[in-house]
């Protein structure tokens, strides 16, 4: 978790964020027809399946603008040095240690996965994970990489009978 | 007869060899697990909540249970050995086992996390035979006002819990799980809601995959920020068992008053093991005659946290059955779990399935008796585990176990992608203090508000009424306006000045 300090301009983000999120929810919603139950002929707003998502985006907004007020009130005021120290986390050692596991993750999941059978994605994404965060030597990571995506692959595909992608 | 029928699941379940076996095996897995620094209990039953979708209910109920209960204590030889809690729930058993540990009696302190555990465990689920049966007949005056505040009143006292920032995090993070359960067709007219003209959306969001997402990934990527520093050497002393025991009898009322600890927090919606196992550590030291020993190596610290935090798995299953309303973050998973399988806990369980409250007060009490059993014999196999493995071989594999839990339910690709795109969601909130417990709930619970509200409404003819004129409807009200109303300034203000005054 962020330090406190950099939580509440966090909470200040996150709470427009939430306040945006909620105008396009009710923006949404209200295009959804006021019909009644199928069968029937009623139309009361609050059969209308719109009814509930408006309710939850309306407390989605209060609740992000006590949020806002509570960041402001507590020194979460966003200044140009504030950016520059944002831009500072992203390319710190250690954020950039997350952000190259993240993109791992999706190249795996959203490109590999379905193009490439389950096992050599899998292998890919294990070695390549295991060579970047520097898991062992060149020759344990690969022999681990392809036990661990066999195994996978064996007690999944096989003995759970899952058809892998 | 409620005692009788319990027997009955017991034999049952003791003469059937492949449910035992499961149930071994899956202890031992739910000990790795929870043994694992980064791997929690509730991240390893949504794991095996995907993996074992394609078994038959009375297989995976059993498993699932036997994962809970082994990852609960399986954190803590994690906690005894190296000093890093293997799950929250045994944060505080590390304060007193590595002390422990470092004077060499980490087998003498393993072996009391071990009996505390099983003493825990079965006082757990003592109550949850008791307690669950009386509460199921309350359960049934519940109607739809009931069930929709209920399921509200879950969300709203998980978040003021489990927020580690402010409560209002917690609140918005529940109703951002509410949100997200509005995606696909509404459960009234079948309208398709927030789909964007994307036909995988139309089912909604499945909750494995949103679960698996927003526990694992951001477990994940957080663990391997930093890399792994250097583990304690572990110390190897002989231990005789009657000594133990010895230990063990002269604080037998901390193990009781801790067993009280664990089932009360865990029968408080979304309030886990963590919580259970450091309430009952603060209230061990407070009342002992000892209590400058705690934190240097007391058992009464291990034995207090160790009982409370398996206790509180019989304590979170009572409201989960009773009332659908889970007691813990695991709960909350396994309430997925039992949906997933065609089990709907609420007050109808007892007509759909009448003797289900037994079988998983059964499943409980063999579940204790393998933790015992396989308990002793993980211990001895995990000390070179733990001292080798590192987070860098050991997080991607777990990524692509999130990858295989989340396709298994229904074998599709965009389960994937719905996981990672939840996960890296949950990962920012994580970041920015939002806990992820109240918003499983909210995708769990959100569509049992959204129809039970809109059910009340046109009954009464749009009236809100009887949200206001039933006897339990104004009790669950009366909680949800205290959940919200006890996090603000002014209720903490008026609460302090109380304290000075007296």
């Amino acid at each position: 978790m962020l330090k406190k300090e950099s939580l509440r301009k966090a909470d200040v983000i996150s709470s427009i964020i939430l306040i945006i999120l909620g105008i396009y929810v009710i923006k949404e919603a209200l295009k959804m027809p006021a019909t009644g139950l199928p069968g029937t002929v009623e139309q009361e707003f609050y059969l209308a399946p719109g009814f509930f998502p408006i309710i939850v985006a309306i407390v989605l907004i209060i609740m992000g603008l006590f949020l806002l007020i509570n960041g402001i009130r507590s020194g979460g005021r966003i200044s140009k040095d504030d950016l520059r120290k944002f831009v500072k986390i992203f390319t710190s050692k250690n954020a950039i240690r997350s952000i190259v596991i993240t993109a791992l993750i999706i190249i795996y999941t959203i490109i590999l996965l379905g193009r490439i059978p389950f096992f050599w994605a899998t292998f890919i994404f294990l070695a390549g994970s295991m060579f970047f965060l520097k898991a062992g030597s060149w020759w344990s990571i690969l022999l681990i990489s392809t036990i661990g995506s066999l195994i996978i692959q064996y007690c999944f595909g096989t003995l759970a009978r899952i058809p892998l992608p | 007869m409620g005692l009788f029928i319990f027997f009955q699941e017991l034999i049952n379940l003791i003469t059937n060899g492949q449910i035992l076996f499961l149930m071994f095996i899956s202890t031992i897995l739910g000990i790795i697990i929870g043994a694992l620094p980064g791997l929690t209990a509730t991240m390893g039953i949504a794991l095996l909540t995907g993996i074992t979708f394609g078994l038959p209910a009375k297989l995976a109920v059993p498993i699932l249970i036997s994962i809970y209960d082994g990852a609960i204590f399986g954190g803590s030889i994690a906690a005894v050995l190296i000093n890093i809690p293997g799950t929250p729930a045994s944060a505080a058993t590390a304060l007193d086992g590595y002390p422990l540990a470092k004077q060499g009696k980490a087998k003498e302190a393993l072996l009391i996390t071990r009996i505390a555990s099983f003493i825990g465990s079965l006082f757990g689920m003592i109550c949850l035979l008791e307690i669950a049966p009386l509460l199921s007949k309350v359960a049934l005056q519940f109607t739809s006002p009931e069930f929709a505040l209920l399921a509200l009143f879950g969300i709203t006292i998980c978040g003021s819990l489990t927020a580690p920032d402010l409560a209002i995090k917690g609140w918005i993070a529940g109703f951002l799980g509410i949100l997200v359960s509005c995606i696909g067709m509404d459960g009234l007219h079948g309208f398709p809601r927030f789909t964007f003209n994307i036909p995988e959306l139309l089912g909604g969001i499945a909750y494995v995959p949103a679960m698996i997402g927003v526990f694992g990934i951001p477990q994940v990527l957080i663990s391997l920020r930093y890399s792994t520093g250097e583990m304690a050497r572990i110390i190897e002393v002989k231990t005789k068992l009657m000594n133990i025991l010895r230990i063990i009898k002269n604080h037998i009322f901390c193990v009781l008053r801790s067993g009280v600890i664990g089932v009360y927090v865990g029968t408080i919606p979304g309030v886990g093991e963590d919580v259970a196992s450091w309430l009952s550590y603060d209230t061990a030291k407070r009342s002992s005659k000892n209590s400058e020993s705690f934190g240097k190596g007391a058992y009464e610290g291990i034995i207090a946290s160790e009982t409370a935090n398996n206790a509180c798995i019989g304590g979170a299953i009572i409201p989960l059955l009773t009332l659908g309303i889970p007691g813990s973050p695991p709960a909350a998973v396994l309430l997925g779990a039992l949906l997933l399988h065609g089990i709907r806990p609420g007050p109808m369980l007892q007509f759909e399935f009448p003797n289900f409250i037994y079988e998983m007060s059964a499943l409980l009490a063999i579940a204790s008796f393998l933790l015992l059993i396989c308990g002793t014999l993980m211990t001895s196999i995990l000390v070179p585990i733990l001292r080798r493995t590192k987070n860098e071989i050991l997080m991607p594999i777990v990524a692509t176990l999130c990858v295989i839990g989340a396709y298994a339910i229904n074998i599709s690709l965009f389960d994937i992608k719905v996981m990672v795109i939840l996960g890296l969601l949950g990962y920012i909130l994580v970041e920015m203090g939002y806990p992820m417990a109240p918003f499983v709930l909210g995708v769990i619970l959100g569509p049992m508000i959204d129809v039970n509200l809109r059910r009340t409404l046109l009954t009464s003819n749009g009236s809100l009424l009887p949200f206001v004129t039933r006897p339990v409807s104004i009790i669950l009200l009366i909680l949800i306006a205290f959940s919200f109303i006890s996090q603000t300034s002014w209720w903490k203000n008026r609460k302090k000045k109380g304290v000075k005054v007296s």
